[in-house]
């Protein structure tokens, strides 16, 4: 700032708490804490955040995707780079340097990481078991695989546990509903390698085995925890029992032959057309 | 007497004139299978007592009933869907991806799109919406700006499943297609937007479009038809409402996904404001197949206005859940026995059906005992096919407490932009978590179905209306359940204040 000039503002400034009287108020609403409220941040204006070598190859990848005057559109990818490297969360200089990488102003990313729910504000813990809640999981049993989860680990939904090492959350529909119900489990334990995997038809007794599994070190294999493969049926298959045909086309030499000859007539009676125009 | 019977002709047919009659092909199972009530197909043939007595015409009465249903797997398009050979290229090739991409593209856009249009093709999205006019909209010729095919994998609605099974098991049909819809719409690039919680079927799809980029099917003179064509995978990042057209394109842009006014539509104004085209993962990754198969053979299945084959997705109280390809107009009934294993329990233990993804209303059991599953069939008995997920309720489940999850998904999704889908989801998730415990009013019934066509067409996007709609079927079929919980829950606080006594009692315990 100024030097040899003392400025001393003493109001503090109050706008931020009047404008959220009703949400502090009605208990609903994220509350600011010290990880929410970018400008508490130790490191807020001051830490200089970098991508790692190994994450610029995949930023510069990324960037090449979209038109050069368009990088706001890697807003999204980058902020995925950003937490595989950090290990499931988004520190705010992060934000300010995807920003850089995408030539636009900090605030736009402040917008994507606040809108998408897979952007995390603060630290997760190492495993971060998210279970599926909507309808068709639910009707399925998702409820008590959380009850499990949470049971076994002594935390209520969306908390992490004491040493760090599980965060168990809900997610919206994951889009397995074939396989309900089913969880996520986000491996954050080596940045910046990372794993998201479905762990699905899922039961008590399989969600704690999985859990175990993780405990001692040993990630579980992904996919159905049943017996079965995919969404192919449970009670064995209905369709596809036999090897799938080649290459199948039907007619398609007829049809082809006829279109070209639509189109050389429909080219001929356009040049008859114009040369009947050009004779006048 | 022949006047008798004329008379008893004219009668007949005034009884069937408000029902038409169908052709299909006939079908041994035609016998056996439920003949759809009047009320529910609207198709069905009144056979006269004259010709009951000629057997010729038995048999073209017999030929004349409707039955869709029972694909044969030589028929089906997906032939990888549980995964038996490999995703990859190679496995891809043999099982006739890739083949004569050239000569399609050989032929010319118009031909395409004349072809798609033929087939009867309508949107696997969830809309409907017939593609081959939905291709015709791109501008023929450019005005200087690049158009776009956008692919749209976000498959966020709940009980859908279907195009994570492409996309990790059949990638390379969706590649070739978005070559084929490319060209035929004029772009030289199309961005694959799938879901961020799909990143091993994100990851299956970049290496499949890195295989096709070596192979030389993309790049410079794609499968060398000589046109270019790019395609590029990007990655979501957990938003139902990016699903949605408009804001899929904001979402690609780089901004939060909120939806944009239509008009202008994504034709004229779409990603980047250059003309793009939206289309849903199995549209596109069917398209190639109907180009090589004919569109004569597409629409050979399924009735007229909902031609060919679907992917249906069951999930719910069923004995085998399951992803499976399917004839369009299949009864529902015959769809959940031969595929899914049946209800729980047997079908009468059926509750209700969401046929198609949770944006669409209920049905309950007498309508699902002779429904079709195809976009006219299910629009009549004022439902809808969407993205054909199917779940099932069997009579253990709380539908109220089912569609009260329902209304906190939409409340969680909705983008926050306009304010009757903001307040009014928030709202309706609020008073549907009260009448789960019947802590309510019969009066708020009504107010909730009030509620619910005040959102329904008011939103910008059709996010109002998916939230409107399950709670419209759930007090349109179930008003006396909830009815009754209301009453049981006000029997209760009421055996509990006569248990705790007034407050005057216990001021002088």
């Amino acid at each position: 700032g100024a030097s040899g000039i003392f400025c001393f503002f003493p109001f503090p400034d109050t706008t931020h708490m009047f404008r959220t009287v009703g949400r502090r108020l009605s208990g609903l609403g994220p509350k600011h804490t010290k990880w929410t409220r970018h400008k508490d941040l130790a490191n807020f204006k001051y830490s200089q955040w970098d991508f790692s070598a190994d994450s610029y190859t995949k930023v510069k990848a990324i960037l090449a995707r979209y038109p050069e005057h368009k990088k706001q559109s890697a807003i999204l990818p980058l902020l995925h780079v950003v937490q595989e490297q950090t290990g499931g969360w988004i520190p705010a200089p992060a934000a300010r340097k995807v920003a850089e990488a995408c030539e636009c102003p900090p605030r736009r990313v402040y917008e994507c990481m606040t809108f998408y729910a897979m952007y995390h504000p603060y630290p997760q813990g190492k495993y971060h078991l998210l279970v599926c809640r909507t309808t068709p999981c639910m009707i399925r049993g998702c409820d008590s695989i959380l009850k499990t989860l949470c049971d076994a680990l002594g935390v209520v939904e969306g908390e992490t546990t004491k040493d760090g090492m599980f965060t168990i959350g809900t997610m919206e529909c994951l889009g397995a509903c074939v396989n309900a119900p089913m969880l996520v489990c986000v491996d954050y334990s080596n940045p910046p390698s990372y794993k998201w995997d479905y762990f699905e038809d899922l039961t008590p007794e399989t969600t704690l085995k999985m859990l175990e599994s993780l405990q001692n070190g040993v990630y579980p294999t992904p996919g159905p925890q049943g017996s079965r493969r995919l969404s192919e049926p449970a009670g064995g298959r209905t369709t596809l029992q036999a090897t799938p045909p080649g290459p199948t086309e039907t007619g398609l030499d007829d049809r082809l032959k006829e279109a070209s000859t639509a189109g050389a007539r429909r080219r001929e009676k356009a040049q008859e057309e114009w040369r009947k125009l050009s004779l006048y | 007497t022949n006047r008798r019977e004329n008379k008893m002709m004219r009668a007949l047919h005034r009884l069937s004139r408000p029902l038409l009659r169908t052709t299909t092909r006939a079908s041994s199972a035609a016998s056996s299978a439920a003949v759809p009530a009047a009320a529910s197909a609207g198709r069905l043939v009144l056979v006269s007592r004259k010709a009951m007595s000629s057997s010729a015409e038995v048999s073209e009465a017999q030929r004349n009933v409707v039955v869709h249903g029972g694909l044969k797997d030589a028929d089906r398009i997906f032939t990888n869907l549980y995964g038996d050979g490999s995703p990859w290229i190679d496995g891809a090739i043999k099982r006739g991806d890739w083949h004569r991409t050239k000569d399609l593209i050989g032929m010319g856009r118009d031909w395409i799109i004349e072809e798609i249009k033929a087939s009867g093709l309508r949107g696997r999205g969830g809309a409907g919406f017939p593609t081959g006019l939905k291709w015709s909209f791109m501008p023929k010729v450019s005005d200087g700006r690049p158009q776009y095919l956008v692919v749209n994998a976000d498959e966020s609605e709940p009980g859908t499943c279907k195009d994570r099974e492409i996309m990790r098991k059949d990638p390379h049909k969706l590649i070739e297609g978005c070559l084929v819809a490319g060209f035929a719409m004029g772009a030289h690039a199309a961005y694959i937007y799938i879901r961020g919680e799909f990143t091993y079927e994100a990851e299956c799809l970049e290496r499949a479009v890195a295989e096709a980029y070596k192979k030389g099917m993309l790049g410079k003179n794609a499968a060398g038809s000589g046109w270019d064509m790019d395609v590029y995978v990007h990655r979501g990042a957990g938003a139902y409402i990016c699903g949605e057209e408009t804001g899929l394109i904001e979402s690609l842009e780089g901004k939060p996904g909120k939806p944009r006014l239509k008009p202008p539509f994504p034709a004229n104004v779409g990603l980047y404001g250059c003309p793009s085209t939206v289309n849903n993962v199995e549209t596109i990754a069917v398209a190639p197949t109907i180009l090589r198969r004919g569109a004569s053979w597409f629409s050979s299945f399924g009735r007229k206005g909902n031609h060919g084959t679907k992917l249906f997705c069951i999930s719910g109280h069923i004995n085998n859940p399951i992803t499976v390809e399917e004839e369009m107009s299949i009864p529902m009934k015959d769809l959940i026995e031969r595929h899914a294993g049946g209800v729980r329990g047997g079908w009468d233990n059926l509750l209700a059906v969401i046929p198609g993804g949770s944006s669409v209303p209920n049905l309950t059991k007498e309508v699902c005992d002779t429904v079709l599953m195809d976009f006219d069939a299910l629009r009549e008995v004022t439902s809808g096919l969407g993205t054909a997920g199917l779940f099932v309720f069997d009579k253990s489940a709380d539908m109220i407490k089912g569609i009260q999850r329902l209304s906190y998904f939409y409340k969680h999704e909705s983008c926050g932009q306009c304010t009757p889908c903001r307040e009014g989801t928030t709202w309706l998730w609020k008073v549907m978590k009260r009448m789960e415990l019947g802590d309510a009013k019969v009066e708020e019934i009504d107010m909730l179905e009030e509620l619910t066509r005040q959102i329904e067409g008011h939103t910008i996007c059709a996010l109002g209306d998916a939230a409107a709609w399950p709670v419209q079927g759930l007090i349109r079929n179930f008003r006396p359940q909830m009815e009754e919980r209301i009453a049981q829950y006000k029997l209760s606080q009421q055996q509990q204040q006569q248990k705790q006594g007034t407050h005057a009692d216990q001021a002088y315990n």
